[in-house]
């Protein structure tokens, strides 16, 4: 099992994700330049039971983003962290989960106006995702 | 833009003005993007013709908007749909009855009115969700539980109001019946406090549930009499401790003698809890990523539906199992409930060869460490992890995209839990559902058992269609055996009100006539719970 301490000390990440390409504005999986602005992340989600998920997490700290594991359940993520911080207006959040977090936290967003800007299936059943502020956050 | 049944798109247009002028124009969404929102994650016509989706939406933010948007839909013949959180996900979302309808989406009313630590109540608006009002409650450190259900994403308006249950202890439990008071908007503007609350300056609106006259409450819960804007709860005061015991007995027939002396401990309150029910040897109910019953223990369950349990107690006894086990749960001071496990154990001792497991005791509050490890809704703390749950593994390779529940309420007895599964193993063969092979009932309801059969809901027509009437034929089969359910998604509502049809649908046609003299033009959520308003009503029958 690997924990948050091994991600946070564990160096830098091999894997590339796109959903990254995505949220740094820099260039698409094939190289094109997407021509977006950066994306301020607030927080990074990955889930300590996937192995790729933890890739994920790695890269994203590699990257500098702030990240937080979850084992499956993303109550505590949110209702501790997510929820008082969009209180104070929309944060941008970015994964790579199962199904189960992303729509819980998908449907948690619309309340402030945020929506899923970026969603892919990835191997194992995973997603990566963006959760962005949308058109009337 | 999508219109509501039979209003002219030039009304529409002028009541979406209207509307945006009494609430802000911001709040009023009418395009895809925002409506699609509204969509029922759930729905089990996901993507076809008949998927039932709103025309636009409305987020109001005081009682006097509620009250300008129900005159204004009274005025332009706007269906409005209400909805507090809309994530009554299984039993309909936010999605309306009536295509067409306008979302009222109570969401922005989302204020914790009083919550009085002393008397152990609390007064909400609809948008309050658990996790606001335990939030709140925890910030001030006040010593009062609420009772949540799981998931606990909804609002305790929105969910007592489609009668939704918890997980502590029996008053509590049924969420409706914890209420006491409520403010309601009428379908003309006109507002109504219930109980106490009738009288100006009342000081015992929380306090005292039914006030004088008619108790009225009980029209406005899975419903479309009027929109609730306010309601208060009984909460429960925190208990010393927490404490569970687990009775086993060795042969299947047992469970009618155990069945009878939990109801005794229940009805009596000597345990308070939400008892659970299990068959060690039949493994049900199983975990979601358990495996399937290996094919010589199904043929045994088989033989034990069909009237002959000998040869399952045989296999249980050589694998060393029993036939069934029910743990308790009390919650009180640690001494109180210590003598009710004992008293609950002389009790279940009539039962020959009777075995009893001491659960740990626990003592309240939880502390940091205790509060992970325990299932947190039999403390009153919500949680959305049983999202978690149900993901792809081995033993489900193909999980659905949600599920939609098949609820029948059974009588409390064990013979009424042995025909139960011979009627639903036999439906469930006939119609290739996937109901297990033995299927144990929860005890969330006092009195009585409930059986919970989630079937899968995908984004495959082709199998919804199936699943559907696959479905549709059970809530008849049940009915026919006089259990029906106690709840529904909007597509199978008009199905299960024909089912409660004593003398000609006196009923449905008392609903009826309710609607027609409190909301004649039938704005309020058409279709909720089969109450269909005059001018939508004769096609239906």
């Amino acid at each position: 099992m690997v924990s948050r301490r091994d991600v946070v000390f564990g160096g830098i990440a091999v894997a590339t994700f796109p959903v990254f390409a995505d949220v740094v504005g820099a260039r698409s999986p094939a190289g094109e330049t997407l021509g977006r602005p950066a994306l301020s992340l607030y927080k990074v989600v990955f889930d300590e039971r996937f192995p790729s998920s933890v890739d994920f997490g790695r890269e994203a700290l590699a990257r500098g983003f702030a990240v937080h594991a979850i084992r499956g359940d993303m109550t505590d993520l949110w209702y501790y962290d997510l929820y008082p911080k969009w209180k104070t207006g929309p944060a941008a959040i970015a994964g790579l989960t199962a199904h189960g977090p992303l729509f819980c936290l998908e449907r948690l967003s619309w309340d402030i106006g945020m929506r899923v800007s970026f969603r892919e299936r990835r191997p194992g059943d995973l997603y990566s995702w963006v959760i962005a502020p949308g058109r009337r956050a | 833009m999508r219109t509501p049944p039979g209003v002219k798109e030039a009304d529409f247009a002028a009541a979406l003005r209207e509307f945006a002028s009494a609430i802000g124009k911001q709040w009023v969404f009418t395009s895809d993007e925002d409506v699609d929102l509204y969509r029922d994650a759930y729905s089990p016509f996901w993507g076809e013709p008949e998927e039932r989706q709103a025309s636009a939406a409305l987020a109001p933010d005081t009682v006097e908007q509620v009250q300008a948007i129900a005159r204004i839909a009274n005025r332009y013949k706007i269906p409005l749909y209400t909805i507090s959180t809309g994530r009554n996900l299984g039993y309909g979302g936010s999605a309306p009855n009536a295509s067409g309808s306008v979302v009222l989406d109570l969401k922005r009313m989302n204020r914790v009115l009083e919550v009085n630590e002393n008397n152990a109540y609390a007064l909400v608006e609809p948008g309050v969700s658990y996790f606001d009002l335990y939030r709140y409650i925890e910030e001030r450190g006040l010593k009062v539980w609420i009772d949540v259900p799981d998931p606990g994403w909804g609002s305790p308006v929105g969910n007592s109001l489609d009668r939704g249950g918890g997980y502590t202890t029996h008053q509590f439990r049924n969420h409706f019946d914890a209420h006491c008071g409520m403010e309601v908007v009428l379908a003309n503007g006109d507002l109504v406090r219930t109980g106490m609350g009738a009288m100006p300056g009342s000081k015992s609106w929380q306090q005292y549930k039914t006030g004088f006259g008619p108790a009225i409450d009980g029209i406005f819960s899975q419903s479309n009499f009027g929109i609730v804007t306010k309601m208060g709860f009984w909460l429960m005061p925190q208990p010393d401790a927490y404490l569970t015991g687990t009775v086993e007995v060795p042969r299947h027939n047992d469970l009618v003698p155990l069945v009878e002396v939990l109801n005794f401990l229940e009805n009596s309150r000597i345990c308070q809890g939400m008892s659970d029910l299990s068959s060690p040897v039949m493994g049900m109910p199983a975990p979601p990523d358990a495996p399937p019953s290996p094919p010589d223990l199904i043929a045994l369950i088989n033989k034990a539906i069909d009237g002959n349990a000998r040869e399952l107690d045989d296999y249980a006894a050589s694998k060393g199992l029993t036939a069934w086990s029910v743990t308790i749960k009390f919650y009180g001071p640690a001494k109180a409930i210590a003598a009710q496990w004992e008293y609950a154990k002389e009790k279940f001792s009539v039962i020959a060869g009777a075995k009893f497991i001491d659960g740990e005791l626990i003592r309240l509050p939880l502390t940091a460490g205790q509060r992970d490890k325990v299932h947190k809704v039999e403390f009153g703390i919500p949680s959305l992890s049983i999202f978690s749950m149900g993901a792809r593994n081995a033993n489900n390779p193909t999980p659905g995209d949600g599920h939609q529940w098949f609820s029948p309420i059974i009588p409390r007895n064990g013979e009424a839990v042995f025909e139960a599964n011979k009627v639903f193993a036999a439906a469930g063969r006939d119609f290739g559902l996937p109901v297990p092979p033995f299927s144990i009932p929860f005890c969330f309801w006092e009195r009585s058992f409930l059986f919970l059969f989630g079937f899968p809901v995908t984004h495959d027509a082709a199998k919804n269609k199936s699943t559907r009437e696959a479905f549709r034929h059970l809530v008849q089969i049940a009915a026919g055996h006089g259990w029906g359910e106690y709840r529904t998604a909007p597509a199978y509502q008009d199905l299960i009100m024909s089912t409660y049809s004593f003398n000609n649908h006196a009923l449905l046609r008392l609903h009826e006539t309710l609607k027609d003299a409190i909301d004649p033009n039938g704005i309020l959520s058409p279709g909720r719970y089969g109450i269909w308003p005059k001018h939508l009503r004769g096609a239906r029958r």
